[in-house]
């Protein structure tokens, strides 16, 4: 029998099997989870409206506390801090999204008072992994991307990688470098669907990123960057505030 | 005057042949809140060894004589976790809705209170203590702290006695590993399991341990008496509190 | 004297104090972090009650969702396969990753990359493309440094559990640096610089899944580290390997499922990836596989949700801590079991998925205590279903034990359970004595008239404890006498 054939039977044999019984476990009565407007004690569904400002502030907290590096502030107060990082980690080659996106350049090449050494050089994500592989892996120090939300409950940032920001660029550089803004902060998962296309329409990769890489595999010692970036730093542009 | 109630006692085959004094202790406390506790001779094991050793057959055919022991409907005070949790959550696996005896095995569950709820949610008993100042471990059966859910009961009741002070060792949740048969067939994990619940209490300083579960008390005390680190034995909380709440001959 | 194999494994982690010292930190570890975050009781069991029901629902409809899943993958431009057993698999994939390599000659060959997943120890996959001549490397550090010292994992969650810091630096030293030194820091550096090259250059990752929405055909996938988007995003081919039982139906399953999932690990409410897989590379996008393969894999596992309690088991979302809170695992270790899933959720597969001899063992290696089932967040009755291989055993499952179910239940095939006459003998005497008060009451007597005369020696038990005295009279005896 060839393996087509042979793989074919599989699936039909599998199906079998599940169409013969056809026995309906009971379901728990106390939760019907198609129900959105159902308010159960749960921390992760959680549908209770909160103010914005608390939001931010729990945001903040969950991303701390996952170890990641937070910056609060009006849109020139982050710029300078984030020049401030980027001096302080020596980023000597700073990657970004090709063509860089519209804040990230103004971000970038907006003049500061202080001279900035760092980044000596700003890469665009230019062409396929398989032509770009060396500035990715070697030369990059960091990397900077926008997101597409970030979830308050669990200190979540949602990246959506696009033919802009691929999804190495967040994953391959020791430092990734999240621009965020408040109006983009919901409180959990359900809000981020309300605010969506999905499910109807998929993109073909969503990533959820809750802190720097890490792994306590060594005698359940916590350490960070094991394989992803080992450093996660987000700048949360309050564009509430007045310049 | 306040009326005698009538309950059974179902004693529990651990407590006939080791610690038959439980037995009486438990009669007589019943006795001083007016509680006739009735302990029928026909009872014997209530199937637990056979029915988790993967022999229901066997169980059901004893616990067949369990329920013609007991008669009259009135509530069965049973003087063991695990003997509980049998008799009120599995006699219903053993006898199914189609079974003869399935409606009779029903009402025969639903009788089944332990010891210790008894005293504490039933009776609403309130304690005096009239002993010295002493430090106590409680040991629970994990059936009474998973199934039956009378861990509580038990604490509650110990809290009441204003001398005696509860003291958690560590791992307390962790079964001590006597689990019937496992006990007998997997030798050297629960020998592991016994020495560290003994090496835990051992640890503490206390001058009692106090079960609901004598079954798990055989198991521990056998291993402290092996080990010869303390001379601590414990004892059912029926005999603890009858002896706490005594009060003292002038 | 232990007899059997698994006996014996247990009884040499049991006499190896290190190992003692290792496992029941680590379980400490785990049980205080999962505890932390499950503090409160309701909040608790409304969410594992919504889990299990989401779980619940999905496998009741199980057939229609891996339709639907199919049908939405393919769409999304991943292939679909179906795999019945083991081999089929590692032939699938083996097709697969040759599929890739031959397309691409020029390339020197890299190994394969593999993200966790337990799956793929289930089939052995690793053995059998080495046999192929297919270096596969594992790429989470737990199961690489497990890989690198020879071994199998020996828990679902953190594989290495049972290594130490210092040995985990003289592996390091003997298969990367060179040099020994015990910084985990500097362990974790090691080893991301050294995967990061066979990141780079591998051209074919595999990777597990944990969950599959029917809904959209997405893939989800969690992690702590970034080897799984590596090995999934870099790779011109991602092969995605699940058991059926994973597939769920919409997307807003998810957040109570990872939630459940995150916290009953590891203790933490959110793993630091949660990677959603959609679909291959579309037009325009400059990274991501060209080609995405996903393989359902059946191994025993329609047979299981034909069976109305058995089909609990399915439910198992793989947290590990049924296993976290075992006396007995915690005691003997993963490796002890010699089954891919240890613990209590290994003892419930075992007799369905492997063939060892062991596997008669596992459903009565457990003294019933209910800690397992206590944090199941699915709520898959263990102990229940312990009792129900054991009675598989005595052959006596009878058909009429599942309330839930319209239809008879025929005793399911298992492996490895065994039949014992002279226990049989036992239980049936020991009722007969049960069921005759009379001479139960006889019986008891002379136990205590004649307890001088018990033997001091009984077995196993008399090696931990004291042998057991009966009293001088029974509960019956003293209350008749009154």
């Amino acid at each position: 029998m060839s393996l087509e054939n042979k793989v074919m039977d599989a699936r039909t044999k599998i199906l079998n099997r599940l169409h013969q019984a056809k026995i309906k476990q009971p379901l728990y009565s106390i939760t019907d989870n198609k129900d959105k407007n159902n308010k159960t004690i749960d921390k992760s569904n959680s549908s209770v409206i909160t103010n914005p400002g608390h939001k931010v502030k729990l945001l903040i907290e969950q991303l701390e506390k996952a170890h990641a590096h937070v910056v609060l502030g009006g849109a020139y107060d982050c710029q300078q801090q984030l020049l401030t990082f980027l001096n302080q980690q020596k980023v000597n080659c700073l990657l970004t999204g090709d063509p860089i996106p519209e804040n990230i350049n103004h971000i970038l090449t907006t003049t500061s008072p202080l001279t900035a050494p760092f980044p000596r050089t700003i890469k665009p994500y230019a062409q396929p992994i398989e032509q770009w592989k060396n500035h990715l892996f070697d030369e990059g120090n960091a990397a900077i991307t926008n997101c597409l939300a970030a979830i308050a409950d669990t200190g979540t940032l949602v990246l959506l990688p696009s033919p802009i920001e691929p999804r190495t660029l967040s994953l391959v550089p020791p430092i990734h470098i999240v621009v965020l803004y408040t109006q983009q902060i919901v409180q959990s998962f359900d809000a981020l669907l309300n605010h969506t296309c999905w499910p109807s329409v998929m993109p073909s990769n969503i990533v959820f990123i809750s802190g720097p890489s890490k792994t306590a595999d060594i005698q359940q010692t916590l350490a960070y960057g094991a394989h992803g970036p080992k450093v996660l730093a987000v700048f949360i542009i309050d564009d509430t505030k007045n310049e | 005057m306040t009326t005698t109630e009538h309950v059974y006692l179902y004693g529990t085959c651990t407590i006939d042949l080791f610690f038959p004094e439980a037995g009486i202790d438990a009669i007589t406390l019943l006795e001083q809140y007016n509680i006739k506790a009735h302990f029928p001779p026909e009872q014997t094991c209530c199937g637990q060894p056979a029915y988790t050793s993967g022999y229901p057959q066997q169980a059901q055919q004893v616990a067949l004589t369990q329920i013609a022991a007991f008669p009259e409907n009135w509530p069965i005070v049973v003087l063991s976790g695990s003997c509980a949790g049998m008799m009120k959550h599995h006699y219903t696996h053993l006898f199914p809705d189609n079974h003869p005896q399935s409606i009779q095995a029903h009402r025969f569950s639903q009788r089944i209170v332990e010891f210790s709820e008894f005293l504490y949610h039933h009776l609403k008993i309130t304690l005096t203590d009239y002993g010295q100042p002493v430090h106590a471990a409680l040991h629970t059966a994990c059936s009474a702290r998973r199934e039956m859910d009378t861990l509580q009961c038990s604490q509650q009741l110990l809290s009441q006695l204003h001398n005696v002070s509860v003291v958690s060792p560590a791992h307390e949740e962790e079964c001590c590993g006597f689990g019937g048969t496992f006990s007998v067939k997997f030798t050297e994990i629960s020998g592991a399991m016994v020495n560290d619940k003994c090496k835990a209490l051992e640890a503490t300083n206390i001058q009692h341990l106090i079960s609901t579960d004598c079954a798990c008390l055989l198991n521990i005390n056998g291993c402290l008496a092996k080990r010869q680190k303390t001379p601590l034995q414990g004892e059912h909380l029926a005999s603890f509190l009858r002896q706490r709440c005594q009060p003292r001959k002038p | 004297m232990p007899s059997s194999p698994f006996e014996m494994k247990a009884s040499s982690v049991l006499q190896n104090e290190e190992l003692q010292h290792s496992y029941r930190n680590a379980m400490d570890y785990l049980i205080k972090r999962r505890q932390q975050q499950f503090n409160d009781p309701l909040e608790w069991q409304t969410l594992r009650q919504k889990g299990t029901s989401i779980k619940t629902a999905a496998l009741n409809d199980l057939p229609q969702l891996l339709l639907q899943l199919e049908a939405k993958l393919i769409n999304n431009g991943i292939q679909v396969h179906w795999a019945e057993t083991p081999d089929e698999a590692n032939i699938l994939i083996t097709r697969l990753i040759k599929e890739t390599t031959s397309s691409n000659p020029d390339l020197s060959p890299a190994p394969v990359v593999k993200g966790k997943t337990m799956v793929s120890e289930e089939i052995h996959l690793n053995q059998y493309l080495a046999q192929q001549g297919i270096p596969c490397l594992e790429t989470d550090m737990g199961e690489f440094i497990v890989q690198l010292a020879k071994e199998t994992p020996s828990h679902i969650i953190m594989p290495a559990i049972h290594k130490n810091k210092a040995e985990i630096a003289q592996l390091f030293k003997e298969h990367i640096s060179g040099i020994y030194q015990d910084d985990v820091d500097i362990l974790i550096q090691q080893a991301r610089q050294y995967l990061r090259q066979c990141f780079e250059n591998a051209t074919v990752g595999i990777s597990g899944v944990n969950f599959a929405v029917a809904e959209t055909g997405t893939l989800v996938l969690v992690e702590n580290e970034g080897n799984g988007r590596m090995s999934t995003t870099l790779p011109q081919t991602h092969i995605a390997l699940m058991g059926i039982e994973k597939v769920i139906a919409s997307l807003t399953d998810l957040p109570p499922l990872l939630s459940l999932l995150t916290r009953s690990a590891t203790g933490q409410s959110i793993t630091t990836y949660i990677n959603m897989i959609s679909g291959p590379r579309r037009k325009g996008e400059k990274d991501g596989p060209e080609k995405v393969h996903v393989i359902l894999l059946d191994n025993g596992r329609s047979k299981l949700w034909q069976d109305a309690s058995l089909r609990d088991t399915l439910r198992c979302i793989r947290c590990g801590a049924c296993m976290n809170h075992c006396p007995v695992y915690s005691r003997v270790g993963g490796h002890s079991y010699g089954t891919t899933y240890p613990g209590p959720i290994g003892k419930i597969l075992a007799p369905q998925l492997e063939t060892q001899d062991n596997a008669a063992d596992l459903p009565f290696a457990s003294s019933l205590c209910g800690a397992c089932g206590e944090v199941c967040p699915v709520n898959i009755p263990i102990p229940q279903l312990l009792l129900r291989w054991r009675q598989e055993a005595t052959q006596q499952y009878q058909t009429n034990h599942c309330n839930h179910t319209t239809i008879p239940q025929q005793p399911t095939p298992i492996t490895g359970l065994k039949y014992s006459r002279g226990q049989h003998l036992i239980w049936k005497t020991w009722s007969w004595i049960n069921c005759h008060p009379k001479l139960y009451y006889f019986m008891t007597y002379l136990v205590t008239k004649w307890r001088i005369l018990l033997p001091r020696q009984l077995g196993g038990w008399t090696l931990y404890r004291t042998p057991p005295r009966p009293a001088s009279s029974t509960l019956h005896q003293r209350l008749k006498n009154k």
